[in-house]
């Protein structure tokens, strides 16, 4: 359900009107690392979708959990999906809200920023104030953040069993490269 | 709430690790017996109550209990996230479903607009000085209820974010909210609002504002990662209060007393900013666990600063006093002698030696020991002084005084030119430096690096050898504290003494107040002034402070600090007042050691005690009110009354209980209470109750007043009264006797009137009688004449018949006498005879017989004889 509206907010912020401007990735780039006692465990994506509307500054962030890569092992890829993301609940994980600073996307610069606004994963939402580094340059936005997500924030329960296995918080790190809408 | 409060200065004492280093008294509060609610919003109403929104509802605190609200009770939601007032009293509550209820006289009722109400979280509550509610959501934009109608802004009006987290009113009228995009200042004109936006375009560091608070022309404003800030919308000019980079998180809430702001950053403790000496120092999880995420603050009117964390509820007075007790590497807490130098390093001495010590705006101690490579590490230190040039002196037990360099550490060493070594106290002015010794005054004069010495004693003038301490007052003249002569003081002229007034010549110490009045503090009897060279004493009537005075000095606004072993007291030379900080400040059984104390450019004042240093900041700037008299309820025959209403009562309704307390939440249980019933008690009566009752009150006027002091003392007390009346019975009132006279009268009246009536009635009735009696009597009056005359003839007639039968008795009669006579007569003569003869036969002789009837004879003529005489004395008798 929540997926559901998250596409239609998504869809909403394409069906904008000739004025607005918007600058959209298809193939965004989130790793993660899990840095246990006993194991690191890490995997990455690009194949995050993103869309940042340059007028309202909100943007909207989503990735297909399915599409991780880079486990330790195949099994391990595994629960990772049904166990601790139950991705046939939740298939998606997802980041959208407004950008505080006020950002004029014209103009050529290096600019760090605060993102904030809710933080969807394993259909837990957080409200977060995430840093990002941009860099606009001719009308590309290029993003850089890394930030950590406390899995209890997100209701993902780790059995005891593993626990020196995974880590308690999880860093991530997302890259993206937007670029004004083609087509 | 005394057990926790006990508990934690148990903790205070015995774990005086790393952990705590310096921190002022927090005094703990415990809402709920086996749950922490988590508090989001505080207010202090008008009255005095100070009011928490938690996420178990709604708690009203009185200073000893809390009265909590919930759903129950009629709460829109248990999650309250904002409190306001309205021009009514009446307290508004915001809740995180976003409602808002009402409060009145502790009933709850739902605010519910016809609009309809937002559905996000309310953030905060306003009433403009108009009289409009407004009210700012996280995420549903910013909400006005005017002229019955409720409004809503958001981007379309200009609002630059729905995201809104705090409201204030500037003093042209217009609300200040801080949003995720910057400041917004609405202007609310008729029912339209106009919104100007200030974010990072006009200079604003850091667009997401978390609190706003206009003070005056400027506007303090809390940031999420930019810290706190001061605006001047004037200007346009944006100020940090730090230098560098905020280290302390994200700023939730803050507030401001005096020239204090005391802020609640979660991420980091509670950081106190002074504005004054720009300087900002931080209360975190090294001073305590209850510092850490402490999300709400808020000065009450008594000069408190509250705090609330996700964990507890506490209180400070402020950090007017704090303590210092970690001194590592020093070990020994017993701090003799102190001095702060011009770097801000305090100096100490202690049974280890000499240390100086600094803190870190983290509130972190280090000590640093000195004296170590040098001949000196053995002395003991008793005194400890700062000259005009920033050298430290330090007075020796014995062996002179050093003066050392705090910055190369080179030392000087003044013994020989000393009389005597002893050197109890060290003080000066200007490039004088003044040594009180066992063996007089000695005054060395500093030029440069030559110093000249001068020894005052005995010989020069002095009482006494023997100086505890000397002082030099602003005109420059100084004054000698001595052991069992009084006071001395030494100025162009010479010597001069005093002792007059004084009950004990043992004279410890010495300082001058704001009317530059000299005190002093004597053994044993307590503190004097000088007055035209006589001391006056000067007694606290709320202490017993004669004995056990230590410390003895002034503060930068010359009103006397005084240090015994029950804690520190100020004299406010202004309101001529005491002020006691004792047990309410945690200052436990701390004693202070004898003349141990320095001041700091700032006006902070540092003792040495037996446990650690005691920083004693006066507060400037912030009107301490008194405790708050109020009266609770107003209770007739276990009827709760309605304040607000006029309290009439009938004549029956005179039994009347009176609940009231005090607000001072610094020390709510120390309070004493004085009250008088107008009309009914002739003069104030004292009490430590909460609580009066009047039982069979007269009908009449009264007024009821409450007063309320810490201390015996009334002189400066707040004031609250109630009037009420009772109405006198029916019976008594002077209508019902006015009626009542009249009616009476009017019984009266028509009474006497139908009695009138009755008797001339009667009247009539009599005559009536009257008349017909007389006409009867004149009837039988004429009866009886007729029967009169009748008698009369035959009256007459009788007469006449009488007469002729007394003529005819007399005649008869005379006839009778006549015969009777002649009768008697007659027969006397024969009976005479008789009577002769027998006597004759008598003297004869005869028989027996014949004697017998001669005896016979003689009686029968004897008797014969007697008859006739009677016969003829009855004749005689009738003559």
């Amino acid at each position: 359900m929540k997926v559901y509206l998250l596409g239609i907010f998504i869809l909403q912020l394409f069906t904008f009107s000739a004025g607005a401007q918007r600058l959209q990735t298809k193939n965004a780039e989130i790793s993660f690392t899990s840095n246990a006692q006993l194991e690191v465990i890490s995997a990455s994506s690009s194949k995050a979708v993103g869309i940042i509307n340059t007028t309202t500054s909100e943007f909207a962030f989503k990735v297909d959990i399915r599409s991780f890569n880079g486990f330790n092992s195949e099994l391990q890829r595994q629960h990772f999906y049904d166990n601790y993301m139950e991705t046939e609940k939740y298939p998606s994980a997802a980041f959208s809200g407004k950008i505080i600073e006020q950002i004029d996307f014209s103009h050529d610069g290096t600019y760090e920023v605060r993102a904030k606004g809710d933080l969807d994963i394993h259909g837990e939402k957080q409200t977060r104030i995430i840093k990002c580094k941009m860099v606009i340059r001719n009308n590309t936005a290029t993003l850089d953040s890394r930030f950590l997500v406390p899995l209890v924030d997100h209701n993902i329960k780790i059995p005891k069993i593993v626990n020196q296995k995974i880590a308690t918080e999880i860093e991530v790190i997302f890259k993206a490269t937007l670029t004004t809408q083609q087509q | 709430m005394t057990v926790k409060k006990n508990l934690l200065w148990i903790f205070l004492l015995l774990f005086s690790l790393p952990g705590w280093t310096q921190v002022p008294f927090f005094q703990h509060y415990v809402l709920l017996k086996n749950k922490s609610p988590l508090v989001n919003s505080f207010y202090q109403d008008k009255t005095g109550f100070m009011w928490l929104g938690t996420n178990e509802g709604l708690f009203k605190f009185n200073g000893t209990t809390f009265q909590q609200f919930t759903q129950v009770d009629s709460l829109p939601d248990n999650n309250v996230t904002a409190i306001a007032e309205d021009s009514l009293g009446r307290i508004w509550t915001g809740h995180k479903n976003g409602s808002i209820g009402i409060v009145d006289h502790d009933k709850i009722t739902k605010f519910i607009p016809a609009e309809g109400l937002p559905s996000e979280e309310i953030s905060d509550l306003l009433f403009d000085r108009r009289g409009n509610l407004w009210f700012s959501t996280l995420n549903d934009g910013l909400y006005y209820f005017t002229q019955d109608r409720l409004y809503r802004l958001d981007k379309e009006n200009g609002l630059p974010d729905l995201f809104i987290y705090d409201l204030d009113e500037d003093d042209a009228g217009n609300i200040w909210a801080g949003t995720d995009g910057g400041l917004a200042v609405c202007t609310l004109t008729d029912r339209d609002a106009t919104i100007k936006t200030i974010d990072a375009r006009n200079g604003l560091p850091d667009n997401i504002v978390r609190k706003v608070e206009v003070a005056e022309n400027r506007v303090w404003l809390g940031t999420e990662d930019a810290g706190v800030f001061m605006y001047e919308p004037a200007s346009g000019v944006f100020r940090s209060i730090v230098e560098g980079t905020w280290r302390y998180g994200y700023v939730s809430d803050f507030a401001i007393k005096g020239n204090q702001i005391w802020i609640a950053c979660p991420q980091a403790g509670i950081a106190v900013y002074d504005v004054i000496e720009k300087q900002i120092k931080l209360y975190g999880e090294k001073s305590g666990s209850s510092f850490v995420a402490v999300n709400s603050m808020l000065a009450d009117r008594e000069g408190n600063i509250w705090a609330a964390s996700k964990t507890d509820l506490m209180r400070t007075y402020g950090d007017d006093i704090e303590y210092i007790e970690t001194i590592n590497p020093a070990k020994d807490p017993n701090i003799v002698a102190i001095a702060r130098d011009k770097q801000g390093a305090i100096w100490f001495s202690n049974s280890e030696g000499l240390f100086s010590l600094s803190t870190d705006e983290f509130g972190e101690s280090h000590s640093v020991k000195h004296l170590e490579n040098t001949p000196y590490k053995k002395y003991s230190i008793i005194s400890l002084y700062v000259d005009g040039a920033g050298y430290i002196w330090a007075g020796l037990y014995g062996e002179g005084v050093l003066r050392i360099n705090p910055v190369n550490r080179k030392i000087v060493y003044i013994s020989k030119e000393l009389r005597n070594g002893n050197v109890l106290n060290v003080t000066g002015r200007g490039d004088v430096v003044w040594l009180a010794t066992l063996g007089g005054g000695t005054q060395i004069k500093i030029d440069g690096e030559r110093l000249t010495v001068k020894n005052y004693t005995r010989a020069e003038g002095l009482s006494t050898d023997y100086i505890y301490q000397i002082f030099v007052d602003h005109q420059n003249r100084t004054w000698f504290a001595t052991d069992g002569k009084g006071v001395d003081m030494l100025d162009n002229n010479g010597f001069h003494h005093y002792e007059n007034g004084l009950a004990s010549k043992v004279v410890y110490s010495i300082t001058e107040d704001a009317n530059h009045q000299i005190w002093v503090n004597t053994q044993s009897s307590g503190l004097y002034v000088l007055d035209n060279n006589l001391f006056k004493p000067m007694l606290n009537p709320g202490s017993e402070q004669d004995d056990d005075i230590s410390c003895l000095t002034a503060d930068d606004a010359g009103n006397v600090v005084i240090f015994h072993n029950a804690g520190i007291e100020l004299y406010d030379v202004d309101e001529k007042r005491f002020h006691d900080f004792g047990e309410t400040v945690g200052m436990g059984n701390r004693k202070p050691n004898l003349n141990a104390f320095a001041s700091d450019e700032h006006g902070h004042i540092y003792f040495g005690t037996d446990h650690g240093i005691v920083r004693y900041s006066p507060m400037k700037a912030v009107e301490l009110t008194g405790p708050q008299p109020h009266i609770e309820s107003f209770i007739v025959l276990d009827k709760k009354m309605d304040l607000s209403q006029l309290l009439d009562f009938k004549y029956n309704e005179n039994y009347i209980t009176i609940n009231f307390i005090g607000f001072w939440f610094q020390n709510e249980a120390n309070l004493n209470f004085r009250y008088k019933l107008d009309n009914n008690d002739r003069d104030w009566i004292n009490t430590r109750d909460h609580s009066i009752t009047y039982s069979n009150l007269d009908p009449g006027k009264y007024t009821f007043r409450l007063e309320v002091s810490e201390t015996e003392d009334f002189t400066s007390a707040k004031t609250t009264e109630l009037n009420f009346v009772i109405r006198s019975p029916f019976w008594k009132t002077p209508f019902f006797y006015i009626f009542s006279t009249i009616f009476i009268c009017s019984l009266g009246y028509s009474y006497v009137k139908y009695r009138e009536r009755r008797i001339r009635r009667d009247k009539e009735v009599l005559e009536r009688m009257v008349k017909e009696r007389t006409r009867e009597i004149e009837r039988k009056n004429l009866l009886i004449q007729e029967q009169t005359e009748e008698i009369k003839s035959m009256n007459e007639n009788l007469e006449i018949t009488v007469k002729e039968r007394t003529c005819e008795l007399e005649r008869k009669n005379k006839a009778l006498e006549e015969y009777a006579f002649i009768t008697a007569h007659n027969l006397r003569a024969p009976v005479a005879s008789v009577l002769g003869l027998i006597n004759l036969m008598t003297k004869l002789e005869h028989d027996h017989e014949a004697r017998e009837i001669i005896e016979h004879m003689q009686q029968s003529a004897e008797k014969l004889d007697t008859i006739v005489g009677s016969i003829t004395r009855a004749i005689e008798k009738g003559d």
